[in-house]
């Protein structure tokens, strides 16, 4: 999906930059997609991204799913249209509503992942600087503890309850009303 | 290596006596264990890891390396110090780790592996070589100190350790099951960097590594809480301290404003009153007696002269200071360093001025002859400044209004009430004189948009009326902007207090009640009225927006005395 896709790639205008995982793998992904990442667009502006940019903290896996995002979001902010794969040559100017669901439904797809991916997700997201991306895995964690008990989030997520009984009976009081 | 952090053995019931920079909930446990086994590979017993185990490792590799990348050229540009520390201490980096040594962990640590090993014994052949090389990555030697520092653990806490691991058998079998359609997902998505990974199973093995939410960096936690409603985030705070804390540091999340408030202040018991839009009385009632709790142990002779921003502004005879913040549930203050007050200087009003997070001002009003004296505290600058200003009264109200830099003070002399404006910034003092005919009645300055209003109860019925009024201050000119009829069947009606941010004006309309009336046009609150002692009222900022957040003016744990 993301590695070495270059083959398909008509726009020859379009720089080729290469991202380095932390476990050595090459992705090659045109600039405008890159620089939805702050990070690597700062990286880009100071000219220091020859021979590959390493992104020591993404592991393949997130890096792959990470481009898999910014390729499918790159292509809106352009207002193209399209598949997200490939760059088409048409670049259609208005940006249509039905693509703009599109989107909506590939983020949903995107956030179909398990929690680890998920935290890792928002990891990348935040050392990559991806407000889009940071923005939309953050609110999947907040979602999923939406009118749930403090009980039932520590259980989903595992946490273990440190507040001593009194700690949490005073928050409890004072907070009544988000209980009732 | 990072700096060491205090750590307790303790788990379990005593968890209130930690008092580490974030407290590891023991589900982590097993991952030390396992970095132990792993830092003693060349000994005599080869200790089995279980695919968890080996995530853990990975995971925490690759927060070190996150660590050091947040250090290196790359950083991104806000890398406070505190997630550093912080994150050292969560991982169990500390080469401090832990006092009673008693050398039962070996025993209970070798009992621990059998069971794991007959679990895991095919997932150890899997990942063990990987693990190898991870270790071999790792810098600074910090496996061997952390090694021996584990040695150290007390058997109580290896005994639960061994219970916790039980149920991470149990765990990590359940994250496997979660996990694996996606894992198939990916394979037929990702197509052939997947393949790859997949000539090298322990590289794929390490990537599918496990967080806990807890892993993620304190920024990270407010940016997910920040995005909750105020109910979900009191119900999530309550889940754990490391949230709370997360929550804490969040100052954004302030900016919310679901909650009304004020100090009560009567000759014995000050109250802080606390109101949500639609709330119920019994609840009003619940927080005046926690915060009464709180204040009754304040001594005997301190007064409280201002509340804003969530903290109290206390005096004790004529130049000691204190700033308190009710929201700690602490006994102590924190003092501000004496102020020099003349033999003939009287104290007339003070003020807490918030400034950037952590800093703050006072400012106080002495009077003396002919000209009162200003003085104005900096945390900043950590002095007293003294100003002479052209201001004479004696009497002021005890509520200020502070907007736009400047300071207002409702003077109260007979014959010759005006408003004080005072400029922080060029210490200066100017009476604002007052509109005509406000000579008698209740007074009460406030604020709504960052203009000062004026607002004023009639004394009496004149034909059958009596009004409430509100004036607003436009270019040093006062311009009327609503006049409200006060019913009937109020047979009390007092301005108590104000709400400065929230632009509400608190009225006590009988013995025991207190209503809401929005300034800014001049409605009432829909709001049940909540029963509280009628007496002044000092405005308190949203004090309650989050009940658990530190509002603008955190002041640091060393920073608090006895008084």
């Amino acid at each position: 999906m993301a590695s070495a896709g270059s083959g398909d790639e008509k726009a020859a205008a379009a720089a080729m930059i290469t991202l380095i995982s932390s476990d050595n793998e090459k992705f090659e992904v045109t600039e405008a997609t890159a620089t939805l990442s702050q990070t690597i667009r700062h990286m880009i502006e100071d000219g220091c991204t020859d021979g590959g940019v390493p992104l020591p903290n993404v592991t393949s896996k997130i890096l792959a799913r990470v481009i898999e995002y910014c390729k499918k979001h790159a292509t809106a902010a352009a207002g193209e249209e399209g598949s997200s794969s490939s760059f088409s040559d048409a670049a259609f100017l208005e940006v249509d509503r039905a693509f703009l669901e599109e989107l909506e439904e590939f983020d949903d797809a995107f956030l179909e992942v398990d929690r680890a991916t998920l935290f890792d997700l928002i990891l990348a997201a935040n050392y990559l600087d991806i407000k889009g991306l940071l923005n939309l895995t953050c609110q999947k964690v907040a979602d999923s503890v939406k009118g749930k008990t403090p009980e039932q989030i520590r259980e989903m997520y595992n946490i273990v309850n440190d507040l001593t009984p009194e700690e949490e009976a005073e928050i409890r009081r004072e907070t009544q009303w988000a209980f009732e | 290596m990072p700096p060491p952090s205090p750590r307790r053995p303790c788990r379990g019931g005593r968890l209130g006596e930690r008092d580490g920079p974030r407290s590891v909930p023991p589900v982590r446990i097993p991952e030390r264990e396992g970095r132990h086994r792993q830092g003693e590979r060349d000994g005599p017993r080869a200790p089995p890891s279980t695919p968890r185990r080996g995530r853990t490792l990975e995971r925490q590799r690759r927060h070190g390396r996150y660590r050091d990348e947040k250090d290196g050229p790359h950083a991104a540009p806000s890398t406070p110090q505190r997630v550093h520390d912080f994150e050292a201490a969560a991982r169990g980096w500390s080469p401090s780790f832990s006092p009673t040594s008693d050398g039962t962990y070996e025993k209970e640590g070798s009992d621990d592996d059998q069971i794991v090993a007959s679990q895991y014994q095919h997932d150890e052949d899997l990942v063990d070589s990987d693990d190898e090389a991870l270790m071999a990555t790792e810098k600074d030697g910090s496996d061997g100190e952390e090694a021996e520092a584990l040695v150290a653990i007390g058997e109580e806490s290896v005994a639960a350790e061994a219970e916790e691991d039980g149920r991470d058998g149990g765990e990590a079998d359940v994250v496997a099951i979660w996990e694996e359609p996606v894992v198939v997902e990916e394979d037929g998505r990702d197509g052939e960097e997947v393949e790859q990974a997949n000539e090298n199973p322990r590289d794929h093995e390490a990537v599918e590594a496990v967080t806990h939410i807890l892993d993620l960096p304190d920024e990270m936690l407010s940016e997910i809480v920040n995005k909750l409603s105020a109910s979900d985030l009191c119900r999530t705070v309550c889940s754990c301290r490391s949230i709370l804390r997360a929550v804490r540091r969040g100052y954004e999340v302030q900016k919310r404003v679901p909650f009304v408030a004020a100090v009560v202040m009567n000759s014995i018991v000050p109250a802080v009153v606390t109101m949500k839009k639609a709330v119920d009385s019994r609840q009003v009632q619940h927080s005046v007696s926690y915060i009464r709790e709180s204040i009754l142990q304040m001594p005997v002779e301190t007064q409280i002269v201002d509340c804003r921003s969530g903290h109290l502004l206390l005096r004790r005879n004529q130049g000691e200071f204190y700033v308190w913040n009710p929201l700690l549930r602490r006994t102590d203050w924190v003092p501000v360093p004496r102020c020099e007050v003349d033999l003939l200087e009287r104290f007339v009003a003070a003020a807490l001025i918030p400034g950037e997070i952590g800093e703050y001002y006072v400012v106080v009003m002495f009077a003396t002859e002919p000209n009162n004296t200003l003085k104005v505290f900096s945390s900043i600058t950590g002095t007293w400044r003294t100003a002479d200003i052209a201001i004479s009264e004696h009497h002021v109200h005890p509520f200020s209004v502070y907007t736009g830099g400047c300071i207002y003070f409702l003077c109260l002399t007979r014959g010759k009430k005006s408003v004080i404006k005072i400029d922080l910034c060029r210490m200066t003092g100017v009476a604002i004189p007052m509109p005509p005919g406000f000579t008698d009645g209740e007074m009460m300055i406030s604020c709504v948009s960052n203009k000062l209003c004026l607002c004023k109860v009639e004394r009496r019925r004149v034909k059958g009326k009596r009004l409430l009024v509100c004036l607003q201050l436009k270019d040093d000119q006062w311009i009327e902007s609503w006049i409200h009829n006060i019913p009937e069947d109020s047979y009390w009606t007092r301005l108590m207090g104000f709400g400065e941010e929230n632009g509400i004006l608190i009225v006590g309309t009988g013995t025991v009640e207190i209503k809401i009336l929005k300034i800014e046009d001049g409605v009432w609150v829909d709001m049940e009225s909540c029963k509280i002692h009628p007496s002044a009222a000092l405005e308190m900022e949203n004090p309650f927006s989050i009940p658990f957040l530190l509002q603008r003016m955190e002041i640091g744990d060393h920073h608090f005395k006895r008084i």
